[in-house]
């Protein structure tokens, strides 16, 4: 009873309030992280991190750059992975063979950090936004794989019998069935896989590219320009969070049909 | 007579049909050699206890799952897969959960030949108002309760026109309430449309009120123990209940299935 009566509370809070406080208290955090002698140096004082974004978007010229190389590095490699693992995903469940010979691979490739393969993606697609993409949609295809793969062995079985007892043979209960009764996967499969994108953003960028904000970021570390690497750290979480919003409104467009836990 | 011709053609045959599951743990027996005939508009019934091999049988009849030995004639035809001359309905209710209502209906209409959009809808529109479900046309299956859902699965079932109509246990997930509205309803829907309706229940009084015959299935390995003939005439409704006639038969068919629930036990 006490329970019920304290959510009625933190419900009636709209979330923009909460989402202040969320900010305002990290604001805080920050400030005593950034007094506290042990962590003030990953932690420069806000009003630097601030500054820097004019110093390498006025100052430099970087930033934009930077950030355009990045997107489009993440954007295609997002692209590639989506458009290969999602039929493949489909192929594995489908077709028992498929599955007994790709799913190793793929449990196999996953585990390995992008870095570690980044030289051999290197050897083969030589340095620049090639390679970069190229690991960019490795780990994209295997994230979205193994979701939406997860999906489509998940769809009802007494969903696929209502279905050929109304007359549908394989192509209707196909696109009919399991397309629609795996959109919630595949959704969850493109935030997963723009998260994995975002992630792999440095090592990526390590196959030495010119610009971007993975490269950046390691390149500002090196000569200890911290605010400066602070502040493109803060571009890519936020870049990561706005993704996401987008893709809870198309989520929430899109699977308003699901039956959904009030959290 | 066209009664006599009919009775000699069964709508179904079901002719000594076993059913053997491979599984981790070795071989499951469900059906040992069933055999049934099933009449033009009778409403079989098929009671016993679990794991007898009923939802297995009606899973044969349908076309989903294939019979070890043995076969299964609907209309003197065998049955090799899933056809539109048998619909069925199922305990989980089986709706397209991202389809409305009214679209969940029309999901064997679609893919029907020869029809009009504006035909399919109005077909559509008129089982969903067979069942009551007028006002919900366009609300999801998550907006609707347990018994809004199954009536919504009968709608679809029939609205394919189906000669013969499978159901597995169709109101067994619902309150007693709501059970003796659909079950009331599903009579009136039977006699004034009729089909042959093969329905499984776990619940004696039920199958006594629905059927004219109802089947009593043996434990494990499954076979088809005693089929008993309900001599109450239709129109029947839940004062049938009372009728002595009933009791009588009820209590006949209990200790039939309790023998077999005994044996379970063992
Ligand atoms: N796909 C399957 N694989 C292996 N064994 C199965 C399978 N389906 C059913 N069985 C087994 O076959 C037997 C009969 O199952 P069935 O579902 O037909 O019983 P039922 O009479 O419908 O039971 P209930 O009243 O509980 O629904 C059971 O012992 C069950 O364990
Ligand atoms: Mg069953």
């Amino acid at each position: 009873m006490n329970k019920t009566k304290k959510v009625d509370i933190i419900g009636k809070i709209p979330k923009w309030a909460w989402l202040c406080l969320s900010l305002l208290s990290a604001v805080v955090l920050w400030f005593f992280l950034s007094k506290n002698p042990t962590t003030s140096l990953s932690f420069p004082p806000l009003s630097e991190v601030f500054k820097a974004y004019h110093t390498m978007a006025v100052e430099r010229g970087k930033f934009w750059p930077d950030v355009w190389a990045s997107m489009r590095s993440v954007g295609i490699g997002f692209l590639l992975g989506f458009v290969f693992g999602v039929p493949v995903a489909f192929l594995m469940a489908w077709y028992r063979p498929v599955r007994f010979i790709i799913e190793p691979w793929i449990q196999f490739v996953r585990n390995i950090p992008p870095l570690a393969y980044v030289p051999l993606v290197v050897l083969a697609a030589g340095v620049g936004a090639k390679a970069q993409i190229v690991v960019i949609c490795i780990a994209t295809f295997l994230t979205i794989t193994v979701t939406v793969f997860q999906g489509v062995i998940n769809v009802d079985e007494t969903l696929i019998k209502a279905a050929r007892v109304l007359g549908a043979n394989d192509t209707v209960l196909f696109v009919k069935v399991i397309f629609p009764a795996t959109t919630p996967f595949i959704i969850t499969a493109v935030r997963l896989g723009i998260s994995v994108a975002l992630t792999t953003l440095i090592a990526a960028e390590s196959t030495g590219a010119v610009a971007g904000l993975g490269m950046r970021i390691k390149a500002l570390s090196q000569v200890f320009e911290n605010a400066e690497m602070m502040f493109y750290i803060i571009v890519v979480g936020v870049i990561g969070m706005l993704a996401e919003k987008v893709l809870k409104f198309f989520e929430r467009r899109l699977t308003s049909w699901q039956e959904k836990r009030e959290i | 007579m066209a009664g006599e011709e009919r009775n000699l053609i069964p709508k179904v045959q079901i002719k000594d049909v076993k059913k053997i599951y491979e599984g981790r743990n070795g071989q499951t027996i469900a059906l040992n050699g069933a055999n049934l005939d099933i009449y033009d508009n009778e409403f079989i019934c098929v009671v016993g206890p679990s794991g007898c091999g009923k939802s297995t049988l009606l899973n044969i009849i349908a076309g989903l799952h294939e019979a070890t030995s043995g076969e299964v004639l609907v209309d003197g035809v065998k049955v090799e897969g899933t056809g539109v001359d048998r619909g069925v309905v199922f305990q989980q209710y089986a709706l397209f959960p991202w389809l409305t209502v009214k679209k969940n209906v029309m999901f064997g209409l679609n893919l029907k030949k020869g029809m009009t959009d504006a035909e399919r809808e109005e077909t559509a529109l008129k089982y969903i108002k067979m069942v009551g479900l007028e006002k919900f046309v366009n609300s999801y299956p998550k907006e609707l309760s347990g018994g809004m859902k199954q009536r919504v699965a009968i709608a679809r079932a029939y609205a394919v026109n189906p000669s013969l109509l499978l159901m597995d246990e169709p109101f067994g997930a619902l309150d007693a309430q709501t059970r003796t509205q659909l079950q009331t309803e599903l009579l009136k829907t039977w006699e004034e449309e009729k089909k042959t309706c093969f329905f499984i229940t776990h619940d004696v009084e039920e199958a006594i009120l629905l059927a004219s015959r109802v089947v009593v299935m043996s434990a494990r390995p499954g076979r088809i123990k005693e089929v008993i003939d309900i001599d109450i005439p239709y129109p029947r409704n839940q004062e049938t209940k009372m009728l002595p006639r009933f009791t009588e038969l009820k209590n006949y068919i209990w200790q039939n299935v309790y023998k077999e629930y005994l044996e379970v036990q063992k």
